[in-house]
């Protein structure tokens, strides 16, 4: 590392130079690769997806390249150069309250989303022990907050190995292999002769045009892909960050797109599009597909797998962007000491915690409070404004710091940086836009009201609450960013730890 | 205890927990047997289909995984937080991180009705009611 590369702006270099083999706790970058994927692709959205039929590959594939690929390039690029992830590339680029709404941005989307995810966890496991229990608000509840804290145990006990080891075996074991297995026997069903329930031609690539809820519905899913930026704050983990980031990337984006685009295809060919019940998910759609094969006994299994693969994307969701605001904070002295401590493995103890007593009253508000759970879906929509926020300001950061560090070391450089850049910011900005559109949950309501309802949203969520974390902000809360960014485990010797 | 002593306890915890699962959920998981009266309600569900212009799978199939009560569908649709539920589900890419509403085909909804009307009549009105608040567009082809 040389000295320029510290003294580039804000210059934490991906290697910083505390990293001593015998006190770091690496992980593999195939680990960070699967931890990404794990974190970003599930079979959750499969058979939802497979109601598009044959346009659901176009619906993933178009804003692959418009959205996936600037965000992978860019953050690969970005973090092969600087550590910490998202909060750090925007705070460099930009300003240090810019890198505290950014990763704030990422934190509130997930507030809303663990009830979401483990709501799902629970109804899932309905599928598979006792179908009655997915109408009872107190179990769903009880999945919600014992799952929910549990993993907080894992996390905090267990650091960022643990979790890496356990998203690797939960990608593999909940995703690639029932992904797998769907399109295998899915090809077998149309060997067989059986003739696809969707319609297969050339002219079902693309969606039906039903004017602007198709510009909704194509727009929309560019953000299919939030969140590969996510893990880029555990890039200090890697033995070399610089190479091994980007390679983790690349084969990130291929997985991706394999487990979102082949299986709600495959679904399709044997579910009706109008018999893809919703309430009961991918798993009546595995229920049907098995089913036809004779194989219910396989039901079961893959709902526990597609159960662990929940929760293992859960752990990384968990794990990163609460490190983020950590690193921030303590950084630049925008968290009260209160929030600042955390574990022997560096993991954020009081975050994680109040963030657990946060989603366990929205859980229970969820389950148990008839309007809360009717509306919840807009708190969704608003956290994911708020999340589109970050990556208007990663590619303006990407931007500024090839400008203001131009010789700062980057293992990798992403070729046609600004045109990948302008495109990812138009990407981003055209989904923010479209959030403001009623969905069909809003029935009939006035289209100006709920745009001015997310827009005030976005605006408490996204500006109110940071606005006030940099308003209350003391220096005397600042330590060093060293420590902050590195918060190794104290080990006797290194280790590969997974992959 | 040691650190990596904790580490392979809870490893070795989660493990047992996952097998304990797996036995319980092979074991308790009961696929609705293709009875006659199961067959008759999966014919029943194809006439409703058919007379909706809808394609249907095999009835053997909708046997299979509806039974004769209409499986997770009934059991959940007059649920509050199953009707939350559902309606977040119908997002695009429902379920990621990425999830966002959009305005859906009634194509959609069609199917889980015609379950309602045929497995659980009861319920019929309220999900009708239910969807009649929504906002449809027709986003995909049907059979």
């Amino acid at each position: 590392m040389s000295s320029s590369d510290a003294a580039a702006p804000g210059g934490t270099p991906a290697a910083a130079p505390s990293r001593t083999a015998a006190a770091v706790k690496y992980i593999s970058w195939s680990a960070l690769a699967f931890m990404t994927v794990g974190s970003v692709a599930s079979l959750r959205p499969a058979a939802t997806m497979a109601t598009y039929g044959l346009a659901a590959a176009f619906l993933y594939i178009l804003p692959a390249i418009v959205f996936l690929l600037p965000t992978a390039l860019v953050s690969a690029e970005l973090a092969s150069g600087w550590s910490g992830g998202v909060y750090r590339w925007v705070t460099d680029g930009i300003s240090p309250n810019a890198g505290l709404i950014a990763i704030w941005g990422q934190f509130a989307m997930t507030i809303f989303y663990y009830p979401t995810l483990l709501s799902y966890v629970a109804s899932t496991l309905a599928y598979v022990f006792n179908p009655d229990l997915a109408a009872s608000g107190v179990y769903t509840a009880a999945v919600i907050v014992v799952v929910y804290w549990l993993g907080v145990f894992v996390a905090l006990r267990g650091g960022i190995g643990m979790i890496a080891r356990l998203a690797q075996s939960g990608l593999i074991a909940g995703t690639l292999l029932p992904a797998g297995l769907l399109v295998v026997l899915g090809v077998i069903f149309l060997a067989q002769g059986n003739q696809s329930a969707a319609p297969m031609g050339v002219s079902y690539i693309l969606p039906p045009w039903a004017g602007i809820a198709s510009l909704v519905l194509i727009v929309s899913n560019f953000m299919a892909y939030t969140g590969m930026e996510m893990n880029a704050v555990h890039v200090n983990e890697l033995r070399k960050p610089e190479t091994e980031f980007p390679r983790g990337m690349f084969v990130a984006i291929g997985l991706v797109l394999l487990i979102l685009v082949l299986p709600p295809i495959a679904i399709s060919w044997f579910v009706p599009a109008d018999q893809l019940s919703l309430t009961a998910g991918a798993m009546q759609a595995f229920d049907a597909v098995f089913a036809h094969f004779g194989l219910d006994w396989l039901t079961p299994i893959i709902g526990l797998c597609i159960v662990v693969a929940s929760l293992a994307g859960f752990l990384t969701w968990l794990s990163g962007p609460s490190k983020g605001l950590l690193l921030i904070g303590r950084e630049k002295g925008f968290l009260p000491p209160f929030f600042q401590r955390t574990t022997e493995s560096g993991a954020p103890v009081n975050i994680l915690v109040i963030q657990g007593l946060v989603t366990t009253g929205i859980a229970l508000l969820f389950v148990f409070l008839p309007s809360v759970s009717s509306g919840y879906w807009i708190f969704s929509v608003i956290t994911t404004q708020t999340y589109l926020l970050v990556y208007f300001f990663i590619f303006v950061a990407a931007m500024l710091l090839r400008r203001k560090a131009p010789d700062h070391k980057r293992g990798y450089r992403a070729p046609i940086l600004g045109i990948l850049c302008v495109v990812g910011f138009a990407s981003s900005l055209a989904a923010f836009l479209i959030g403001f559109v009623p969905p069909s949950q809003f029935g009939g309501g006035s289209p100006t009201a709920y745009a001015v309802f997310i827009l005030v949203g976005t605006a408490i969520i996204g500006g109110v609450i940071p606005g006030l974390l940099i308003w209350l902000r003391k220096p005397s809360w600042q330590q060093g960013p060293a420590a902050a960014a590195e918060a190794p485990e104290p080990r006797p010797a290194p280790r590969e730890l997974a992959g | 205890m040691s650190r990596v002593t904790e580490h392979r306890v809870i490893y070795a915890g989660i493990v047992a927990a996952l097998i304990a699962l797996l036995v319980w959920g092979v074991a308790s998981f009961r696929q609705h047997q293709q009875s006659d009266a199961a067959m008759a309600r999966a014919q029943q569900l194809t006439s409703e289909l058919r007379a909706a212009d809808l394609p249907a799978p095999n009835q053997s199939t909708i046997a299979r995984v509806l039974g004769t009560k209409g499986g997770l569908v009934c059991s959940t649709s007059g649920s509050d937080a199953a009707r939350g539920l559902l309606k977040l589900s119908l997002f695009v890419n429902a379920g990621s991180p990425g999830a966002r509403p959009v305005v859906v085909s009634s194509a959609f909804l069609r199917g889980g009705e015609l379950i309602i009307k045929t497995y659980c009549p009861e319920q019929l009105e309220s999900y009708q009611r239910f969807l009649s608040q929504l906002r449809y567009a027709d986003t995909v082809y049907i059979g």
